[in-house]
């Protein structure tokens, strides 16, 4: 109840805040500057204590919470406790409510330490109101018997444990991607309500030096998030690459493309003037892109096309999201337009070979780039809307795309540096410009030959180097001149490696596959993998089953271990296997070993039972098997409904030792389907499975079938070149920004 | 002067837009079904189920996993997918396979399946 109160209070106090900040900017009374004031401290304290509240909630395991149940159990970690918060769509909202009050705060905090008008927090209160008005309808403080209506659940009913995570997402970077991703998202909010200010009260060169530094933090540390969930996707969850142009990496992917050419529609009119309304036109955009990621997410219109599991939220808050995009599309372009006429275009004529010149070229490339991606990811939506026929779009459409725009992309950049803002005399650029070419067609046609004659890529590869060299070039002039304001030079260099480098180990890269079983070897790419071992690890933990793999990898003299990891988990009643890669990184290429199947090796025949009877071992006559008791405890164990664990208690006689096990099968009673969960007879290196079930009147006379085997685990090996330098350029593209800030930091230097 | 301008960027934007058009129609992969398939003779995706009463077969030297499956509209075909057998593939009510047909098999490139997802919370689950 008392999440629910302080929700409700929360979303009041945010409407309240925009409203009373736009009398005060429609009247200029004083007195409404108190109530404004006060609500917005007020949101930003409800909103805290909701977060409070649920993380409470969690931490102390209250499992009467539907959201509580959904998303932590008691055997969870701190850490991924913390994570439960954003695990689910309900308490995702409430954390972009929690960042974005933050950033409420330091936007206030800014605003008032820089004489700046406090204006803009009435836009930005309402975006918070909608938030708050989608976490009425999509509340995490539901409990149980309520989000169950038909479920009959008395109202004091605590379940004694609750879901847990979903196993993939059990992992550190699930606490440190998501939240940074949505600090980003958050912070892309505010260069938005500052350009919306500045055209309502037509003052651009107020807010300037504002909106360019929340550009490029939003900038710097959304790019950081995004990279890091490809990161977390390359590193652990084994998707084999760190971009795959997944509809949801992509709706990410559009806010920061908007944003990024809106730090360069702000430096057109830092040095030229004029650009209003361009930049208001991207920081809008920008803003939009984050509503139109969260609706495409969340909606679950990409459940089908999407590798992140979805779930439709319900009717309400999909229609709310649309409203909330509809508001937000609508009144800006009001404003837009009746603001249209006060920001006049300036009449000059942009000198064709001038950095201006190539700046706006390099703003058309990455607004072609954004488009491409926009209309790729759409696509279900569009199908859905003119009812056509449902199809599905290749990665390759993208790849198709983004090569000739990154060729262009980078040659402007590396162009622009030559020249002056306003105009340069060709010859003296040409003469600088000539070693930079000359060097680049030299490693461009290296290239050429080793790429086995790719043109498109030996374009991008000229392209690359020219701009890498001009970049370095100026970056080391300017540092020999003690002048550190670099940020751009950097960002660009990083942005250089990051293409570069995609390129590379993507294009570039081969897959071979390895079948390891003990005591076999299995060759790829002249190394020879060897399964040394396995070692059942966390094995503190009941739901899970979790092996780490010790893989020999061998190549003339050097060794080496690689350890991927397999694990099952009552998450899918130990139906298939997760899988964790691992990866041997050189300064050339990574090395990279994903598990792909799990399968089993029929080693003796097969033994039937009844229970009650032994039979002799198949490996050896002296042992025994001994059927105690058919075993349903753990039928629980099995959530869904078809789904049951069905186990058999077992007595081995193995060199006169007795052991007592039991092994598991799960029987899915809709598909009829009997899937052994297989397990290591005790002091040997095979395992035994409960592979079939004959009924019969009644289970005493019922027979049941065991099997004997060697795991193999089958895995593709991939060969990555060059990979590191898309991390090494990620770092320097977020280190870039921050460096730009930096110039940014205090507004009292505004005129010098 | 400004009226070419605009004529100039309209041209442009044209070009863009018939190239994107074109491009998809490259990229675009159809859900359809096995009939379909042997008439379009390009890569597609088919939704169905797998034919269990037929055997499996995975041919560990060239990675080579095949089996039979149903698609939609009852059609048996006999499949052959480049990788090994995925580990839910006898559990998933249903999958995609995405490939093309060669001749009288379906060359699959990618299997995805469906999984009964634990994902939704259902009432009977906590009521144990």
């Amino acid at each position: 109840m008392f999440g629910k109160i302080i929700i409700y209070l929360a979303s009041l106090f945010w409407l309240l805040t925009f409203l009373f900040y736009l009398f005060l900017e429609k009247s200029n009374k004083e007195s409404f500057r108190k109530f404004a004031n006060i609500s917005f401290f007020g949101g930003i304290t409800a909103i805290f204590l909701a977060s409070l509240f649920l993380l409470f909630n969690i931490l102390s395991h209250n499992f009467t919470l539907t959201y509580v149940w959904s998303y932590s159990s008691r055997s969870l970690p701190f850490l991924l406790l913390l994570s439960s918060f954003y695990a689910g769509q309900e308490g995702s909202f409430l954390l972009w409510a929690l960042w974005m009050s933050f950033v409420g705060f330091l936007l206030y905090w800014y605003l008032k330490k820089n004489n700046i008008s406090t204006f803009p927090l009435s836009f930005f209160a309402f975006t918070l109101f909608f938030i708050t008005l989608i976490l009425i309808f999509k509340t995490p403080f539901a409990d149980l018997w309520e989000s169950f209506p038909d479920g009959n659940i008395p109202k004091d009913f605590v379940p004694p444990d609750g879901r847990g995570l979903n196993p993939i997402l059990e992992n550190y970077w699930i606490a440190i991607h998501p939240p940074i991703l949505f600090l980003g998202y958050s912070l892309l909010t505010v260069p938005f309500v500052l350009t919306l200010a500045s055209i309502v009260q037509r003052n651009f060169e107020n807010y300037y030096r504002a909106i360019t530094f929340w550009s490029l933090l939003g900038a710097g540390i959304l790019g950081l998030g995004i990279m890091l969930g490809g990161f977390w996707a390359y590193e652990t969850l084994g998707w084999g690459g760190f971009w795959g142009w997944d509809p949801v990496e992509n709706s990410s992917l559009v806010p920061w493309i908007f944003v990024v050419i809106l730090v360069h529609t702000l430096l057109l009119h830092k040095f030229k003037g004029g650009y209003i309304r361009t930049n208001f036109v991207f920081s809008w955009l920008a803003f939009l892109g984050v509503l139109y990621a969260s609706y495409l997410t969340r909606s679950g219109v990409l459940s089908d096309t999407s590798v992140h599991s979805f779930v439709d939220p319900g009717k309400i808050v999909n229609v709310l999201l649309l409203v909330f995009l509809g508001v937000y599309i609508i009144f800006p372009l009001i404003i837009f337009l009746l603001r249209f006429k006060s920001f006049e275009r300036k009449k000059e004529d942009i000198k064709l070979p001038s950095r201006q010149f190539f700046t706006l070229l390099g703003i058309v490339t990455l607004v072609v780039s954004s488009i491409v991606i926009i209309v790729g990811t759409s696509l279900p939506i569009i199908q859905n809307f003119i009812g056509a026929k449902k199809v599905a779009l290749e990665p390759s459409f993208y790849n198709q795309w983004m090569l000739p725009i990154a060729v262009l992309m980078l040659l402007f950049n590396g162009l622009s540096l030559y020249f002056n803002w306003k105009e340069s005399d060709f010859k003296f650029v040409f003469r600088s410009a000539s070693f930079d070419l000359i060097l680049s067609i030299l490693f461009s046609t290296v290239f050429l030959f080793v790429s086995n004659y790719n043109i498109l890529f030996s374009f991008l590869f000229f392209t690359g180097i020219f701009t890498f060299l001009v970049n370095v070039k100026k970056l080391f002039k300017k540092i020999v001149k003690k002048n550190f304001r670099v940020g751009a030079l950097v960002s660009h260099l990083g942005i250089v490696l990051v293409i570069v480098g995609a390129l590379v180990s993507g294009g570039f890269e081969k897959t071979q596959t390895i079948h390891l079983t003990e005591g076999k070897k299995s060759t790829a790419f002249d190394y020879v993998f060897e399964l040394i071992r396995k070692e059942q690890i966390e094995q503190d933990k009941t739901d899970r089953e979790k092996y780490r793999f010790y893989v020999k990898m061998s190549k003339e003299q050097s060794n080496s271990i690689i350890k991927p990891i397999v694990y099952w988990s009552s998450f899918n009643n130990f139906e298939q296997p997760y899988f964790e890669p691992d990866i041997k990184t050189y300064l050339t290429k990574d090395i990279y070993l994903a598990p792909k199947s799990v399968m089993f090796n029929d080693f003796f025949s097969p033994v039937s039972l009844k229970k009650g009877n032994s039979s002799p071992a198949p490996w050896s006559k002296e042992d025994s098997i001994y059927f105690v008791s058919y075993d349903m405890s753990s039928m629980h164990l099995a959530s869904t409904q078809n789904n049951f664990m069905f186990g058999l208690a077992l007595k081995y006689l193995i060199n006169g030792k007795i052991y007592n096990d039991t092994v598991y099968s799960i029987l899915n009673m809709k598909m009829n389907s009997f899937s052994p969960v297989w397990k290591l007879v005790p002091t040997k290196d095979f395992a035994i499975g409960f592979t079939k079930f004959q009924p019969a009147e009644n289970l005493e006379e019922s027979t049941v079938e065991l099997s004997f085997g060697q795991e193999m685990l089958i895995a593709d090996v991939t060969v990555k070149p060059f990979i590191i330098l898309v991390w090494i350029g990620v770092i320097l593209t977020v280190f870039g920004f921050i460096i730009a800030l930096n110039k940014y930091k205090k507004i009292q230097n505004v005129y010098q | 002067m400004n009226m070419k301008k605009y004529i100039f960027i309209g041209a442009f934007a044209l070009i863009f837009l018939v190239i994107m058009l074109l491009s998809f129609n490259r990229s675009t992969i159809e859900y359809t079904d096995f009939e379909t398939a042997r008439r379009l003779s390009k890569k597609v995706q088919v939704v169905g189920t797998w034919a269990k009463e037929y055997p499996t077969n995975y041919d560990i030297s060239k990675n080579i996993f095949e089996f039979f499956m149903r698609d939609k509209k009852d059609k048996l075909m006999f499949v052959r997918f480049i990788g090994p057998q995925p580990n839910n593939f006898t559990i998933a009510p249903e999958f995609v396979v995405k490939g093309y047909i060669q001749d009288t098999v379906f060359v699959a490139s990618q299997i995805i399946t469906k999984c009964p997802s634990k994902y939704e919370a259902e009432p009977e689950s906590f009521q144990k």
